[in-house]
Order: C-alpha cells, then structure tokens, then sequence
C-alpha cells in the first residue's frame, strides 16, 4: 500500500514538473502587439465563467476559458511598452453595482485580441471564440480596453488577463458590458466549443493595441 | 467501510456536481476540494451514526449510491458536459490541470465498476 502511494505521488510530481515551463511573452513594437502563450481550458466550453484568458498561477488561473502560461504583471508591463494608457477607473467598490445601470464601464486605450494555433484557419478573433448569452437584446461586441489594475493584480495575485465585462481584477476589460451586468444575470459568457480547439490545445493569444 | 467509503465518493460526486452548478460559488472555489470535503463529511456521518452506519455498509445501498449519483449527473449536466464536468471538478481538485479528461474519466470509470466489485466481494466481512 506504502509503494502504490509513493508511486502515486512521483507520478503526481512527474506530471506537475511538466508544468513547471515558463514561457515569455513576445512583444512586436513595430506592429503593437503582443503574443500570449495559453492553453485551452475545456471546462469552460460547456460552462459559464467571465474569464477569457487568466495566468495559470494566479487564483482565477482554473476559472478561466484559456490559461496564459506568462505572468499577467508582464503583460500590463507589455502593454505599457507599447504605449497604451490604462484606464484604471474600475474600483472593487463598482464590482458591487446591483446592475449595469448602476455600473460602470473600463477606460483606457482600446486593444483587440486574436486566438491562433496549429491547425487554425489564421487568426481568428477573440469574439467568436466567445458565445455571450444575452437575456434581454443582443450580443455587444467586445470593446477590450487596457483596464489596468496592476496594484490589485500585484496585491491579490487574480491572473486576470482579459475579462467579459468591466472589471476592477484584470488588466484588460471588457467596456461592452459594465460592471453589474454579471451580478444581474443580464449575461453570461462561456467558450465556443465549435470555434476553439479541444482542452489542453497549446494557443497563442495576439493582443493588437487599436491606434 | 468499503461500502460507506464508496458511497461517499458517488454521492460526493453528485453534490460537486450540483455545488458547480451555483456560478458564484464555482467562480470563488475549488469545487474539486469541496467534493474531497464532501467525500470526508459524508464518510463521517455514515460511520459515526450507528443505523445509518448499518444501513450504508451493504452492497445494496452501495449499488444504490451508484444509480442515484449517475442519474443525478446526468440529469443536471446531461450527456455531453457529464464527459467534462465531473473530470474537471477532480483533475481541479488534485491539482493537475493538465490531465486529459479522457483519463480522468477513465480513471473514474473503474473506480465505480472495481469499487463495487470489492464491495460486492467483501460484503461478508463486513457483518
């Protein structure tokens, strides 16, 4: 019984260290864009979540439709690089709004988000990755702004790279949905199973800052 | 025990299963730690309480577990995601995110099938 522990163990530890790889963001100044390294998280194609992308370390990194292999602190500062303004006018105060009237939506300058991987017919855009169920109306493209946030990422450690409505957690937003609209049920986000690649799928996420 | 310890890892799964379902919850917890909670918690009140205890330990409430759990899932995640959301609450749960749910899955299925073999074959020691 000790033995198959043991061996239970060193196989768990034996698939952990596969994990332990530190990929690098790729920053393009010429073209504003950076390259994310991530995988697909399966569970999120069949259920709802408002995490398109979160840092696998960090405490949204399972709670998310794609897990980035980088810090999301190197991202903010690959976002700063390139020029981009943060908003920084979510507060955890605002996460609080009983609906979207109520809320508020992210500033800061404007980025669009590409998935790309083996297999995939180019690039294809964040937004039909992402099926938004809307209870009342339509579907709102997504407006990704440079939210900011660094001092609650660096003080709580979130992860949050990219998230479906305006928020006080991740470096880039989602300015189509105001804060509230999750807490009011008016919509929710999960992956499109028939767009995205299967779970564990290696992706590259490319985030072009908008001139 | 056998038999308790099986029941409690079906019926975990089920109330795990039903724990996913609250997104609120889902998006602040490792429900994959609340379904090893659950398994610990509903180990306890079989064992501690003496007619439960008695009524649990047969391969009856066993095979029982099994059925209740399995229609359970199914009708709250219905045949596609049930080939997901259990696999993903465990692989979560023990912290290996990388493990394929086909594994899992594999891993799961013959943990209920050997399971309830053993407690078949090991129901006239426990009396």
């Amino acid at each position: 019984m000790k033995k198959l522990l043991l061996l239970l163990v060193a196989l768990l530890v034996v698939i952990s260290s596969a994990y332990a790889e530190e990929l690098s963001l790729t920053v393009n100044k010429e073209k504003g864009e950076i390259i994310i390294p991530a995988e697909v998280n399966g569970k999120y194609l069949v259920s709802p979540t408002k995490h398109a992308l979160s840092y696998y370390k960090g405490g949204n990194g399972e709670k998310s439709i794609m897990r980035a292999l980088v810090s999301e602190i190197d991202y903010y500062n690959a976002l700063a690089e390139l020029g981009a303004i943060p908003g920084n006018n979510i507060t955890p105060a605002d996460m609080k709004a009983r609906n979207s009237a109520e809320g508020k939506s992210t500033e800061g300058s404007k980025v669009t988000a590409f998935i790309t991987w083996e297999g995939s017919n180019g690039e294809i855009p964040l937004d039909a990755a992402i099926v938004s169920e809307v209870r009342d109306g339509e579907a709102r493209p997504l407006d990704l702004r440079f939210t900011g946030n660094l001092e609650f990422a660096q003080r709580s450690h979130p992860g949050c790279y990219i998230c479906l409505d305006s928020c006080a957690a991740g470096i880039t937003t989602n300015a189509a949905w105001p804060t509230g609209a999750l807490n009011n049920k008016e919509v929710s986000f999960h992956g499109n199973a028939d767009v995205l690649p299967p779970d564990g799928t290696r992706v590259n996420v490319i985030v072009r800052l908008v001139k | 025990m056998i038999a308790r310890l099986y029941n409690s890892i079906t019926l975990g799964m089920l109330a795990s299963v039903l724990m996913f379902q609250v997104t609120w919850l889902e998006m602040r917890v490792n429900i994959g730690w609340l379904f090893f909670g659950t398994v610990a918690v509903l180990f306890t009140l079989q064992t501690a309480i003496k007619p439960l205890r008695k009524i649990c330990s047969t391969f009856t409430a066993s095979a029982l577990s099994l059925v209740v759990s399995c229609a359970g899932v199914y009708s709250v995640l219905g045949f596609g995601s049930m080939k997901i959301i259990p696999a993903s609450i465990i692989r979560e749960g023990i912290m290996q995110t990388r493990v394929p749910f086909s594994t899992i899955n594999t891993a799961i299925i013959i943990t209920a099938v050997v399971g309830l073999a053993v407690v078949f074959f090991s129901r006239k020691n426990e009396h």
